[in-house]
């Protein structure tokens, strides 16, 4: 048989059942479902994000502040202007912990336990080092500037909690609690089941197995946080 | 629980490492545009604009190339893909309703 | 992948489990078996199911007899019922539960959880689900879920009160009413739990459908009860997650002193924290995002059951397969873009109301379809009038009444006067309550035999339909005079307004009729529980049907088939195919010379509708073929 009819009884019996339409196994498939009601999660969200944030329009009293005005610290480098740097280095770390997971995932198609298991480590540890820097960038807004804000009722309010805070109105604080904060449980669930994967491989039971498709289910997950974390490094922060 | 059927994976190119590097380097290349973009351009609803459609190439590479789709066979793509459709629709009616609640306040 | 257990083929999904002894736990209670787990939605969602009808008939009683006592009210209900009075604080909270119960726990889980988890192994030919153990985790949350909901009935303050699609500042704010406090609380951590559910199970049954298919099991081969649970776990999946943000939310307004959907609620009515900034209707978009999906999460299955049920039992090939299937898919798309129609009075923005009136009427076009397709189904059938069948049609009957003052209602001018009065209550109450109890029950009768091995009692399931069928038309018909009429839903009672009190017999009417079909679930449940002990025993294909879960044995063996996987070599409804020696055909018999499943049986022409009545007149094959090229897509 020539090889373009074999192509053609492949394409033919792809819908026909007897296997996956997709070559994906059903672990995978499973995880892709899972990720697209997940990124539906995120989208509420954001939508509420929207829908408040355009409802605060042209509204003088309480404007919607400017990022730049309040994410604008850096560790160490107390009372400078520096604004969205800290973002940009965590955006920095997560994107760089996905591209140590694709090449874990990659080096697992090669079956080079090793690689795995080193890169699965760095992946690990960018997971962590984004969550300290999340918790760095916590406290700075939970504490807020020195001066503060004089609230209508004669209170001084420095920085941020979910009942009001000195940046703008309510719902900036509420809203960036909230968002991030689902962001962040994703990148700690995230680091939690990489780290579970990793004992894993050193153990070898992916060796014994045969694939690592394992790896590369985890490795969709934690795309799929970086993936989110660029839309709400844009809604966020850029715009 | 974790055997595969036979299947026969669509193999991503043999330079899969070149490509995964590549790949890092645009997603860092676009983040540093969106940087300076934000302090040259002023603010208004182009810019706002411009940044979502950044963000949405940052989303293709790593959906495409990090998270395997570009080399997954075409339906899986259109399977994911699609419902977005639906979030679109909900983000821009949602932003009208935004905006109709400052208008009536 | 592993090979030594002789039923472990060509699909990936640990069979480990059915090879060592099975205890009492792990076959009963822990189980991983999809027909067990099938079983354990049903019994829960009748339990469910049984509570929501007798609340129904608790305030049903209030309606109509404002004033007098019924001592027995105490005895039940404690100091709700003091005097024999309903508490109205507890009327709320009836009104509540009961929707809760019924939209979520009896028909979104019971329906199409008991179903799904049933059929699709069965239909598209698999050992199991893709995952049986996210398959017992999804049953074991709704468990939970069911458990904390009935919890919250006996906690102080009474359980939620505001309504089923609890809106805030009355779920938002503590103390707004009594039924906002602990009661709301758990209401929304029983739902978030139902949402977990939802998720892991319409994760499974997408996956079990696009990848496990046996081999000739062609998308276009699906039994459309597939199709439609398909359809409805995609639905399911990208709705309830919305759900998940909308009350993560809430519960942050509710407990953290947030502002997202409370505006200007000055401090000392928000437990001491001023409330600026958010909006209410923001909540509503979100929650009907979920909401007007969830109407067809509820519908589809039962619509689904239908098909099968119809074409099984009228001996024809379902009418328009191909226009069934894209009306599914057509459906499933607009329920996503037209959830505002529940909002027209909120005060949103109009020019949005244009866009939803626009879209839920465009609705009627693939309901029709499928209406007509039913009828045209039955038309000329060899009606085997089994309760399944009856069922069956009133579901038919319950989609046309129901649906047609959606066409009402779906007008925003139209809207703005029926909006929240009893004619909405009978709207939903007959196209989506009734219609899909119809197609639930219809789906019992079906496949009990299926699921239990023995057969239901008939005389009692036809008392049992007719009782209901009548009951719910008595029901809810007169209740389109009152909403007419301008009678708001979820009030106490309607006797303090003058205008309302020529509505005090056709109450006590309503009032009558939901009492006897309250019996006539009496009558069934007896029928189901009775039937599963003593019931006759069953012979492996009870309904001479085509599809593949009748070619498994009658006893119940993890995975399904004891040999191989039977191969498919044709659609599910060769029915009365002329030339064909019994009035069936299994799915799993290939036609003579067809040896690839992947092939197309033999091209017999058959014109089903006159296949039972070969004196037919040429002028009805002629309307029929231009119906068939109407509504069939006619498949050649």
């Amino acid at each position: 048989m020539s090889n373009a009819t074999t192509l053609t009884a492949e394409k033919k019996g792809i819908w026909g059942g007897g296997r996956s339409p997709f070559s994906v196994s059903y672990g995978k498939l499973m995880m892709w479902v899972f990720l697209l009601s997940d990124a539906f999660t995120f989208s509420s969200l954001l939508v509420a994000y929207g829908f408040i944030r355009y409802s605060f329009h042209g509204n003088t009293v309480t404007p919607w502040p400017s990022p730049d005005h309040v994410f604008n610290h850096f560790p160490f480098l107390h009372g400078m202007h520096l604004p969205l740097m800290f973002v940009s280095l965590m955006t920095f770390i997560l994107i760089f912990s996905s591209v140590t997971m694709v090449l874990a995932v990659e080096a697992g198609h090669r079956m080079a336990k090793k690689e795995v298991a080193n890169y699965m480590l760095l992946t690990i540890l960018g997971g962590i080092g984004f969550l300290s820097c999340q918790a760095w960038e916590w406290t700075q807004f939970i504490t807020g500037t020195h001066e503060g804000k004089e609230l209508f009722n004669g209170i001084i309010m420095h920085g941020a909690n979910l009942h009001s805070n000195e940046y703008g109105p309510t719902a900036f604080g509420d809203l960036f609690f909230i968002v991030t904060g689902f962001h962040g449980f994703h990148v700690f669930s995230g680091v939690m089941i990489n780290i579970t994967i990793y004992l894993n491989v050193v153990a070898g039971t992916y060796e014994k197995r045969g694939h690592y498709e394992m790896v590369e289910k985890v490795g969709l997950y934690w795309h799929f946080v970086d993936l989110v974390w660029v839309f709400v490094f844009t809604f966020y922060y850029l715009i | 629980m974790e055997h595969t059927e036979h299947l026969e994976h669509t193999e991503p190119p043999k330079d899969m490492k070149a490509q995964i590097w590549k790949t890092f380097w645009i997603l860092l290349g676009f983040t540093i545009v969106d940087i300076g973009l934000y302090f040259i351009l002023p603010s208004n609803m182009g810019k706002n604009i411009l940044f979502i459609f950044l963000g949405v190439v940052k989303a293709y590479f790593i959906v495409g190339v990090f998270m395997h789709m570009k080399f997954e066979r075409k339906w899986l793509p259109y399977l994911i893909v699609t419902p977005m459709v639906l979030v679109i629709y909900l983000i821009t009616l949602m932003i009208i309703e935004g905006g109709y609640t400052s208008f009536v306040r | 992948m592993s090979n030594q257990h002789s039923h472990n083929d060509d699909h990936g999904h640990h069979d480990a489990h059915g090879h060592h002894e099975e205890t009492f736990i792990s076959k009963y209670v822990f189980s991983m078996d999809h027909k067990m787990i099938a079983k354990q939605f049903l019994i829960t969602g009748i339990i469910m199911g049984t509570l929501g009808m007798a609340m129904s008939l608790i305030f049903r009683l209030q309606l109509a007899f404002p004033d007098m006592k019924f001592p027995f009210l105490e005895t039940i209900l404690g100091h709700w019922g003091k005097d024999g009075k309903l508490d109205p604080n507890f009327y709320l909270a009836l009104i509540t539960i009961h929707g809760t119960i019924m939209v979520f726990y009896v028909l979104t889980a019971g329906l199409s959880g008991t179903f799904s988890n049933l059929l699709i192994p069965l239909q598209v030919g698999a050992r199991d689900m893709a995952s049986p153990f996210l398959n017992m985790l999804s049953y074991w949350f709704f468990f939970m879920s069911s458990c904390v909901l009935c919890v919250s009935l006996f906690v102080e303050g009474g359980p939620a009160s505001a309504g089923w699609t609890v809106y805030p500042p009355l779920s938002a704010l503590p103390k707004a009413i009594p039924g906002s406090g602990t009661g709301m609380t758990l209401w929304l951590v029983a739902i978030i739990l139902f949402i977990a559910s939802a998720l892991l199970g319409g994760v499974n049954y997408i996956t079990t459908v696009l990848n496990m298919r046996t081999k000739g099991m062609k998308m276009t081969r699906l039994p459309l009860t597939i199709w439609a649970f398909l359809i409805t776990a995609v639905l399911g999946l990208l709705s309830f997650p919305v759900l998940l943000g909308a009350g993560l939310l809430l519960i942050f307004d509710r407990s953290f002193g947030t502002s997202f959907y409370l505006a200007d609620i000055p401090a000392d009515l928000a437990g001491g924290i001023e409330r600026v900034g958010g909006s209410p209707i923001l909540y509503q978009h979100l929650f009907w995002f979920l909401g007007h999906p969830e109407v067809y999460i509820i519908l589809l299955p039962a619509l689904g059951i239908t098909s099968e049920v119809i074409a099984t039992q009228s001996r024809k090939p379902i009418f328009g397969y191909r226009a069934m299937i894209g009306s599914i898919l057509a459906i499933a798309v607009l329920s996503f873009i037209v959830w505002g129609h529940h909002m027209f009075i909120t005060g949103m923005n109009p020019f949005l109301g244009s866009v939803f009136v626009l879209g839920t009427l465009i609705i009627a076009v693939p309901s029709a379809v499928k209406t007509f397709n039913y009828i045209a189904t039955l038309w000329k059938g060899n009606l085997h009038l089994t309760p399944a069948l009856l069922f069956a049609i009133g579901l038919v009957s319950f989609f046309i009444s129901g649906g047609l003052t959606g066409l009402f209602l779906g007008n925003a001018a139209l809207d703005i006067n029926l909006h929240d009065t009893y004619f909405v209550v009978a709207h939903f109450h007959l196209v989506m309550g009734s219609a899909a109890i119809f197609g639930m029950m219809s789906g019992i009768y079906h496949w009990f035999p299926k699921m239990f091995g023995k057969m239901m009692n008939n005389t009692l399931g036809y008392a049992h339909f007719w009782l209901t069928f009548i009951s719910a038309y008595c029901v809810f018909f007169p209740m389109h005079f009152m909403g007419l009429a301008g009678v708001p839903r979820r009030y106490y009672a309607n006797t303090a307004y003058d205008q309302f009190n020529v509505f005090v017999d056709m109450n006590i009417f309503i009032t009558i009729a939901a009492i006897v079909g309250g019996i006539a679930q009496l009558f069934f449940i007896y029928n189901f529980f009775n039937s599963i002990i003593r019931g006759k025993k069953t012979v492996q294909n009870p309904w001479k049907s085509n599809t593949l879960e009748w070619t498994a044995p009658v006893e119940k063996i993890h995975g399904n088939w004891p040999g191989e996987i039977p191969h498919v070599y044709r659609w599910a409804y060769d029915y009365s195919k002329p030339g064909a020696d019994d009035d069936f055909i299994p799915q799993n018999i290939p036609d003579e010379g067809q040896t690839d499943p992947l092939d197309e049986p033999n091209a017999t022409v058959f014109e089903h509708s006159h296949s039972h009545s070969p004196e037919a007149s040429q002028k009805e094959v002629v309307m029929f073929s231009g119906l068939k090229k109407l509504f069939g897509f006619a498949k050649s």
